[in-house]
């Protein structure tokens, strides 16, 4: 079918039948037009001469009406005038009569006009002859009398109203003949466009016929397509190409469509999931945090809309944080620590019945929105359900798979005393959480507000300490280390100083978490160090700077880098920094921060290990990675002159190190007795008020340069 | 049927009293066709200016001694250029003692005067202007006087380029007018024409009669009305007339000159002398003959007339006046 019909462009389809016929309107129009222009040509020209020949005879009936008057008035013979002066003036009526009648007699309008005219000058004639005589012009023995002037303009005057009719007459038909020929030629116009425009219709609805009807059936096929029916029988082929082209299109798309639908349906069962679990706890199949926030508003809402009747419909937000449980998955797997929170899921749905929602927010924290109906007690009635889910939760948990015994720390906010909306709520209930969390465990709190402003002033120091580290606020402070062997100042530890212009001296222990909580600890780290190469850099080359550097500095691999560049700008050997990390660092991320140390040692910089003997203490760390030093936590040195346990711990760790073969600190030396000891127990360096307390950079070099003496004075 | 052939009755009837009539005064009518055109042959070339100043000296008064009269007054447009009186008063308060003749169509007549004294018109205005009973007018004193005046002085070296104000060329200038004061179109000459309604049937009747039976044709012929010749009509007079100057012509004792018949009805009284008031007494006056004397004329016949022919004459004698009257003044120089 398809190669029988030859396929032409749809362009052409449409453009040669409506070429065709406008080529034939515009030659028909062109003809009638040429016709029409002649008809009117010969129309203006008839009316042109019409007009003229109208003009004329008027003109013709004037002068010689004035010409009458004028030989009248002479004939009167009431003033003389010179013959001269009738005689211009009769000439001049005669010229003007005469050459008009001339200019009658060669207008075409008419041949009648002509003959007329030519009678007219006859009468003319003989009057002007007369008229001649009478005035004196002409010598003559017969004078014509007044009577035989009239008789004679009279002639004149009644050929001259006869010219003017058939002039009027003569006129009026031949401009009504050439107007007909006009009408015929408009009406043959008319016919002739009638017939055109009716031939142009049926070649348009022609032309139409041949696209619009593929198009309609290519159309039906694609309404059929995009209401979803796949199952369509693909049209003939035809002799236009684009639709051709439009039908392989459609191929294409039902294929298309068949494909979109499968993959429609799939993903709609994958939004199905995700709704589902985006509302749903995936473990305890309970709501999640989500669904346990929207409730919260929900009840804040509905009560806040009721106020004025029945007052605040008062309800309890309980965060639940169980202690404990994280070892369970480090001991019994994932799949025990999961069963736990389900086990605790159910005690807390038991423990609350219907009076709430449970949901678990996370990990092992999980949240209640408890209710009991009553507005006075609730207080009181969320506190008795908090210890009951404590002595619930205490309760240990067996299975085959696991054994443990875990704790829950409760944080309570009732609504509205404690906040207004569920951001408030939660972080009321939060905030006495950790207040449970940070007074032993297993126990419920209520929300106090003075934690509020606690958590305020600390948001605003929060704040500050990041102003402040973007301006550079930080001021190093040097405390010697004592080289034990010989008294001599080994180096400094570098202790950060923060003048807060409200608060003062803030101390370390409280912006360094900021610092790490807002992942600023490489900036501030950056800035103190540099600070404190640039004091250090006339200093003798042997000083040591003892830098400390976060947890999170120890996991990043770039850190050894940064501080091998920042050591660089201040041209100092890197066997003149000793950085201290404390184990926590290393619980962090094992792997990662024993490549860091490896780095930072393979560059020449000393590492110490912090704070050693408290934490986890776990003295696998030694065994894994290799430290220059061991920096002994002060709290032993501090109380080893009054405690022999203490002091017998530094000796054995002391002794420790020795046999390890690592140099050791000992942090907190306040006293020549602590010093004895130390010094007999091998220490190789000590820090402390003994020897000196952080100074300022100007100072630790007065320091350098008085130190041996002091210490000379002092021992 | 009996009113038509009443009908054809009456018709026959009248073709047979008119239709003849018509026919017989077709070569009749042909006598009295009225000229066209003014014959200026063998007198001073027409110019209008010679014409205007003529018709300005006609009413200039100052061609009188006391500067009281002019050719107008006497001869006045409105009557037929005659005075309504018999016999007119003129300067020192005495009177004419004929009847004012009428200027009408004096181109076509010679001579003038009642009496014929004059051949021509140049002739005749000097009569009247410097007769003491008339105008009483001295020429000397008109030209001397004329000669102050500029425009004329101008007008006349116009017309006159040789020699201006002369008595001569008044009275030229005088008689040109007086040859353009022709009698206007009438009823009459329509109907000679061939305009058969122009006039009524009593005044074809009455024109019958004229060249008929009342025999006045014999001596009022032509377009103008009469023979210019001298005739006694058999008025009682002691007037000669034309036998002044013709002793030895026994009829020309007590004959005056054929007045024409133009606007005939303007100018009443009639007669030389202005004896009778009205056309009805001339009639009666011509039916009886007057008195029987030696010089009356031959053609002083008797002929009676009944009241209703004299009404037909008198309706005809009216269809000879002019259609339209004409009398503008000329503008005078000072």
């Amino acid at each position: 079918m398809s190669m029988s019909i030859s396929t032409a462009s749809l362009r052409l389809q449409i453009i040669i039948p409506l070429f065709f016929v406008i080529i034939a309107g515009v030659a028909v129009t062109m003809l009638t037009a040429t016709m029409a222009a002649d008809g009117q040509r010969d129309l203006s020209r008839i009316v042109e001469q019409a007009l003229n020949a109208r003009a004329e005879s008027n003109t013709l009936s004037i002068e010689i009406g004035k010409l009458e008057k004028d030989v009248g008035d002479f004939m009167d013979m009431t003033t003389f005038i010179p013959t001269e002066t009738i005689s211009w003036r009769f000439h001049t009526r005669d010229i003007t009569v005469s050459k008009t009648l001339t200019r009658l007699s060669q207008n075409l309008l008419s041949d009648e006009i002509g003959d007329e005219v030519e009678k007219l000058d006859g009468a003319y004639r003989k009057w002007r002859e007369s008229i001649k005589v009478a005035l004196g012009l002409l010598p003559a023995k017969f004078i014509p009398t007044s009577e035989m002037l009239s008789r004679e303009h009279d002639e004149v005057a009644a050929f001259t109203k006869r010219l003017n009719l058939l002039v009027t007459v003569t006129a009026q038909s031949k401009t009504k003949a050439a107007t007909q020929v006009l009408n015929d030629i408009t009406k043959m116009e008319l016919a002739i466009f009638g017939i055109g425009g009716l031939i142009g219709m049926l070649a348009c609805w022609y032309v139409a016929r041949r696209i619009s009807d593929p198009i309609m059936g290519v159309t039906s096929i694609m309404n059929v397509l995009a209401n979803g029916a796949t199952n369509i029988q693909l049209p003939e082929r035809h002799y236009a190409s684009e639709i051709n082209s439009i039908i392989d299109a459609l191929e294409i798309f039902r294929n298309n469509a068949i494909e979109l639908a499968e993959a429609h349906k799939e993903t709609e069962t994958a939004r199905s999931i995700a709704h589902s679990m985006s509302r749903q706890d995936p473990l305890t199949n309970g709501p999640n945090r989500r669904v346990f926030t929207e409730h919260i508003e929900k009840l804040t809402k509905a009560s806040a809309t009721r106020t004025s009747s029945t007052g605040l419909n008062r309800f309890a937000v309980l965060l639940i944080d169980l202690d404990r449980f994280k070892p369970i998955n480090d001991i019994y797997g994932h799949a025990a620590g999961d069963f736990v929170i389900c086990q605790v899921a159910e005690r807390l749905q038991a423990a609350i019945q219907t009076n709430g929602v449970v949901a678990r927010l996370g990990g092992d924290e999980f949240g209640i929105v408890f209710s009991n109906g009553h507005i006075s007690n609730i207080r009181k009635s969320a506190e008795d359900l908090a210890a009951q889910i404590v002595k619930l939760i205490e309760s240990p948990i067996h299975s085959d798979i696991v054994h443990a015994e875990i704790s829950a720390s409760i944080g309570i906010a009732i609504y509205p005393d404690h906040g207004a909306n569920a951001q408030s709520l939660l972080r009321a209930a939060d905030l006495a959480m950790y207040h449970v969390k940070q007074h032993g465990r297993a126990s419920h709190s209520v929300f106090n507000p003075e934690l509020d402003a606690k958590m305020r002033a600390t948001a605003q120091l929060e704040s500050d300490a990041r102003e402040a580290v973007r301006n550079n606020e930080f001021v190093p402070y040097f405390q010697p280390v004592i080289n034990i062997e010989d008294s001599s100042i080994y180096g400094f530890e570098v202790l950060a100083r923060w003048q807060h212009p409200e608060q003062g001296f803030v101390p370390p222990d409280r912006f360094i978490p900021i610092m790490e909580q807002f992942d600023l600890m490489n900036d501030f780290t950056s800035n103190i160090l540099r600070k404190a190469c640039e004091a250090a850099r006339h200093w003798p080359k042997n000083i040591k700077l003892a830098v400390n550097i976060s947890a999170g500095e120890v996991c990043d691999p770039s850190t050894p880098m940064r501080l091998m560049s920042i050591l660089n700008e201040y041209d100092l050997q890197p066997t003149r920094l000793e950085v201290e990390i404390t184990e926590t660092a290393l619980v962090k991320n094992f792997e990662t921060a024993k490549s860091v140390i490896f780095a930072l040692r393979q560059a020449g910089i000393r590492v110490l290990l912090d704070d050693f003997g408290t934490g986890y203490s776990s003295l696998s760390y030694l065994k894994e990675l290799t430290v220059d030093c061991l920096k002994i936590d002060r709290s032993f040195i501090m109380t080893m002159d009054q405690n022999r346990e203490s002091k017998n711990i530094v000796l054995s760790m002391l002794s420790l190190a020795q046999s390890l073969d690592l140099d050791t600190v000992a942090e907190g030396v306040e006293s020549a007795l602590v010093h004895d000891e130390i010094s007999q127990g091998n220490a190789t360096f000590g820090q402390g008020y003994f020897y000196g307390k952080a100074v300022p950079a100007d100072q630790a070099v007065k320091l350098l340069d008085t130190y041996s003496e002091k210490l000379a004075k002092i021992g | 049927m009996k009113f038509s052939l009443k009908f054809l009755v009456s018709v026959l009837v009248l073709c047979c009293v008119v239709g003849p009539s018509s026919a017989a005064n077709m070569d009749e009518l042909k006598k009295y066709k009225r000229p066209l055109t003014i014959p200026f042959d063998g007198v001073t070339p027409y110019s209008i200016q010679l014409a205007t100043l003529g018709k300005m000296l006609f009413f200039d008064p100052r061609l009188s001694g006391a500067k009281n009269m002019s050719c107008a007054s006497c001869h006045n447009p409105s009557f037929g250029y005659e005075t309504p009186v018999d016999l007119v008063v003129g300067a020192n308060n005495s009177t004419v003692d004929r009847h004012v003749p009428t200027l009408l169509n004096m181109a076509w007549v010679s001579p003038h005067f009642w009496d014929g004294r004059s051949k021509s018109l140049e002739e005749q205005a000097v009569g009247p202007i410097t007769s003491p009973i008339e105008m009483n007018g001295n020429f000397k004193t008109i030209i001397s006087e004329f000669r102050m005046i500029p425009d004329y002085v101008k007008w006349f070296n116009i017309v006159f380029p040789e020699d201006g104000v002369t008595q001569k060329n008044i009275l030229t200038a005088l008689a040109t007018y007086e040859r353009t004061i022709v009698s206007g179109w009438s009823p009459f000459d329509r109907w000679v024409d061939g305009n058969e309604h122009a006039i009524s049937l009593g005044a074809k009747r009455g024109f019958e009669l004229f060249t008929g039976k009342a025999g006045c044709s014999n001596c009022h012929t032509g377009w103008n009305f009469t023979d210019n010749s001298f005739h006694d009509t058999g008025l009682n007079t002691s007037d000669i007339g034309r036998a002044k100057y013709e002793p030895d012509n026994l009829k020309a004792m007590h004959a005056f000159k054929t007045p024409g018949l133009r606007n005939t009805i303007f100018r009443a009284p009639y007669m030389h002398n202005g004896s009778l008031p009205t056309l009805r007494r001339v009639i009666t006056h011509y039916e009886v003959g007057g008195i029987k004397r030696t010089s009356r004329s031959r053609k002083m016949e008797h002929f009676s007339l009944t009241n209703g022919e004299r009404n037909d004459l008198v309706s005809f004698i009216k269809t000879l006046t002019a259609e339209k009257q004409e009398a503008s003044l000329p503008v005078l120089p000072n």
